[in-house]
């Protein structure tokens, strides 16, 4: 148990760490001092980078974040966003993302199932086709393909065609994970010792090989979770969804820095969330986890 | 009682029959008419510029209106003025005083236009980032000279408030420009620097909030006076929401068996294209010339541009720098072949001011001269002695810049004049770097200027002294050229009407065109676009903006908007 504190706490630590870190690399831009560059800069661009950042203020690293509580904008007018449209932007690239997640386990274990078909056959050379063509084919491109059908259709079918589509690499990505620990698994011992104990194959693999694999997926599970709920450029652009991939990637282009910083922390927030749920995931599959730290 | 495991196809069954039946659920549900744009506006506050500002056009015409308005043969008539007295020239001067309307309100049905509207719009616009375009009014000037010198807030705010521009009464506003500028009544209908804000509304507020009022659209603001006004901007989702002005005094008449369009969704796609073709989105440009061919159909329409795109002469760097040569390329190029089957029909141009301009003249003879007589005129001025770079933009444009080229390319080849040709993304800044031998850099480069208002002036700013024409032909013949040039326009602006000083801007741009040869003007581009036919008076204007205030839906057809949806 306290392995799982201590590992529940370095996740946590990362959205101070993050947050800070990125307000001071922003501050250090050359953009605040008094140089020539800054007055290329749009008077307003200006102006909003120095009352939203703080900068010089104690503790003005928090400054960003008093905006958002009080409901004040950050970033300039034509540009910036509130807290309240922030959320709104969080909360549709999350949900997309958890959508994309359960089909990204769909296509995990579909995929597995296809790899672990008879060497030689048309489904086993599928298996080897797929990853080729999954981490070769960029995102924009299947939802090119996809976005003349469902963009502007209404009916939750761009935000369903995006999860589709960020949900593919992912999704293949576990997958061979997947294959890879039970290949590994079922080439152990104790298999050996259970069949041979008269186990029947199934019971073999649902009792000794499953709880045996999933802790291996879960450490890869938080990753992908993680990029999948913080949300694609490239597939809100393309579907036309006005969520946090997009807003993160705008803010950058605009030079909208307070509102990078916060954007960032976010991510480091989610990140640390999902971190959490993996490692309560990891308690309740992994007895060897609710063990570790016990007398 | 014992949990069961659902039954997995009747769920999706399920899952599938309620995602069907949420009508306007998912973040694309708008209701409405939905356009796809090229760009989304950088501002919503049109008393506020910036350099890219032909993107805020769109939406700036279709919630506001200024003191005059352009019809359909580009001349000016009233439009928040009623009528306007014309006073020349004490002390040099031009005194304008418009009458506004009386019955105009704004949006919120109870605030009355007045002439501190303009007032406030007028003194913020001076203060903004396009500046330079209110130079015209008296006082103009200093402040301009006071912001650039960083002078402190209270010498420029006093240099604003004595700024050409006062509220006689609530209904009348007077006008003072520091000399006669015919092209003024064109000017203040276009360009939306001049159009009013609600005073009554903003005064008290900082300029913070004036802003946010402005760009961050909720609770029926920012108020407008044209058909439409924003209800919602989505900077990330790329997408501007408008609905109907119930109150404008502008709001199209719907003729019978038509009704007015309540919300319309100006939006950017990847793939407009195709959402057209699905019936998702009403209204697009068709730019490209592959689509152009593809799409000839009964919906693909054609706006002619008050336009003119031309190559231009780097006048300083030789061999250039020899006007005979300048010449012989000006008129040894074959505009119909330049253009041939390039576009579905070209305008091919001899001169800069495009045909249906107010105060442009009849079409321009152009002797074209042989390969042959081109080529000896090269020979003998040292056209032929090294490559010349041509440069032009590089990415997406209404305009086949790179099929243009390289026709341009081959024909001065065939007169011995090598080309290389250089697209830029950098496009401008490319035009305005001064190479390490003092000059301009290109050789020549290609480029598409457009009106931003019904007189010829708006052709001819870019080839002043301090314009962007990046020729250095203010500098030849020490700047004799250009001097007989400015006098000519000068003299023309001073003219009561366009067409008194129609005879002065064809003197002018003969100095342009024949004499110094500074540029050649190729086409007159044209806009295409795509638009339902149950949609009746959206389309393109004459200055390349999206033309939504007239905008009605025929009845007969399905006025739910796109497919699909309510």
């Amino acid at each position: 148990m306290p392995r799982t504190v201590g590992r529940i706490g370095r996740q946590l630590a990362v959205v101070p760490i993050a947050a800070l870190g990125s307000y001071l690399l922003i501050a250090a831009l050359p953009l605040g001092a008094e140089e020539d560059s800054k007055r290329q800069l749009p008077p307003e661009l200006v102006a909003s980078y120095r009352r939203d950042l703080g900068i010089g203020e104690p503790l003005g690293f928090l400054k960003p974040w008093q905006k958002l509580f009080r409901g004040e904008r950050l970033g300039t007018s034509a540009q910036g966003v509130t807290g309240e449209e922030l959320l709104r932007k969080i909360s549709g690239s999350v949900g997309v993302g958890c959508v994309a997640m359960v089909l990204a386990l769909t296509w995990a274990l579909a995929f597995a199932a296809l790899r672990s078909q008879r060497r030689g056959s048309g489904a086993w050379a599928m298996g080897k086709l797929i990853p080729a063509i999954a981490f070769g084919t960029p995102v924009f491109i299947p939802a090119l393909l996809l976005a003349p059908y469902v963009a502007e259709a209404g009916h939750w079918l761009p935000e369903l065609a995006a999860a589709l589509v960020i949900s593919a690499s992912p999704g293949i990505f576990l997958g061979a994970l997947l294959t890879d620990a039970v290949r590994a698994e079922l080439s152990r011992d104790y298999v050996r010792t259970a069949l041979g104990k008269g186990l029947a194959p199934g019971a073999v693999f649902r009792r000794h090989v499953v709880p045996n694999v999933l802790p291996a997926l879960l450490d890869s599970i938080g990753p992908v979770a993680t990029a999948l709920l913080a949300g694609s450029f490239a597939a809100e652009r393309v579907f036309g969804l006005p969520y946090f991939g997009q807003l993160y990637v705008v803010a950058v282009l605009q030079k909208q820095v307070a509102i990078v910083v916060v954007a960032t922390t976010c991510f480091a927030a989610l990140l640390a969330a999902v971190g959490l749920c993996v490692e309560l995931v990891r308690l309740l599959v992994d007895p060897r986890a609710r063990a570790a730290g016990q007398p | 009682m014992s949990w069961r495991a659902p039954n997995l196809p009747l769920s999706a069954f399920g899952c599938i029959i309620a995602l069907a039946a949420c009508d306007r659920c998912g973040f694309q549900a708008d209701p409405g008419i939905k356009i796809v744009v090229p760009s989304m506006p950088t501002t919503l506050d049109w008393s506020r510029s910036d350099p890219n500002s032909w993107a805020n056009y769109p939406v700036a015409l279709a919630t506001m209106r200024g003191l005059t308005t352009v019809g359909p043969a580009n001349e000016i008539r009233p439009g928040l003025a009623a009528s306007w007295d014309r006073q020349c020239c004490p002390g040099g001067r031009e005194v304008y005083t418009f009458h506004l309307r009386p019955e105009v309100r704004w949006s919120d049905g109870a605030t009355a236009l007045t002439a501190q509207d303009f007032v406030l719009g007028w003194r913020r616009a001076v203060q903004g980032r396009e500046r330079g375009d209110m130079l015209d009014l008296l006082g103009a000037e200093r402040v301009l000279r006071l912001l650039d010198e960083g002078a402190p807030a209270a010498a420029v705010q006093s240099a604003v408030n004595s700024l050409g521009v006062e509220a006689v009464d609530p209904r009348t506003l007077r006008v003072t420009l520091a000399s006669p500028k015919n092209y003024f009544l064109s000017r203040i209908a276009n360009v939306y620097l001049f159009f009013p804000a609600p005073s009554a509304v903003l005064a008290g507020r900082s300029e913070e909030e004036i802003r946010e009022y402005f760009d961050r659209p909720r609770g029926g603001h920012p108020m407008s006076l044209g058909p439409f006004r924003v209800e919602d901007w989505d900077r990330a989702g790329e997408r501007v929401r408008l609905v109907r002005n119930a109150h404008s005094a502008f709001s199209p008449r719907p003729e019978a068996g038509e009704t007015p369009a309540e919300v319309l969704t100006l939006l950017k796609s990847e793939v407009g294209s195709a959402l057209y073709d699905r019936e998702r989105v009403d209204f697009i440009f068709v730019d490209s010339p592959a689509d152009l061919e593809a799409n000839r159909r009964v919906d693909l329409h054609r706006q002619e541009l008050l336009s003119t795109y031309f190559l231009a002469f780097n006048n300083e760097r030789p061999p250039l720098d020899r006007v005979e040569l300048r010449r012989a390329l000006a008129s040894s190029i074959d505009r119909a072949a330049l253009l041939d089957r390039l576009l579905p029909s070209a305008r091919p141009a001899t001169a800069l001011l495009p045909p249906g301009l107010l105060g442009a003249g009849p079409p321009r003879p152009l002797a074209r001269l042989s390969p042959h007589a081109a080529k000896e005129i090269v020979e003998r001025h040292g056209g032929a002695d090294r490559p010349l770079r041509l440069v032009y933009r590089a990415g997406e444009s209404f305009i086949p810049e790179v099929a243009i080229a390289e026709r341009i390319k081959a024909q001065f080849a065939a007169i011995g004049v090598r080309v290389e040709l250089d697209p830029r993304y950098d496009f401008f800044a490319e035009i305005a770097r001064i190479a390490a031998d003092g000059h301009p850099a290109p050789d020549m480069y290609l480029r598409r200027l457009g009106a931003d208002y019904a007189h010829p002036k708006t052709f001819f700013t870019l080839f002043e002294r301090g314009g962007n024409h990046h020729t250095g032909w203010e500098r030849i013949d020490s700047g004799r050229a250009v001097e007989g040039f400015e006098a000519l326009m000068r003299e023309g602006d001073a003219l009561p009407d366009v067409a008194q000083a129609a005879p002065l801007y064809a003197r002018a741009e003969s100095i342009l065109l024949d004499e110094a040869a500074v540029i050649a003007p190729l086409y007159h581009p044209d806009r295409y676009y795509r638009a339902r036919p149950r949609l009746v008076g959206l389309g393109v204007d004459a200055f390349n903006f999206l033309s939504l205030g007239e905008m009605r839906i025929k009845k007969t057809a399905d006025v739910s908007g796109p497919k699909g949806r309510r």
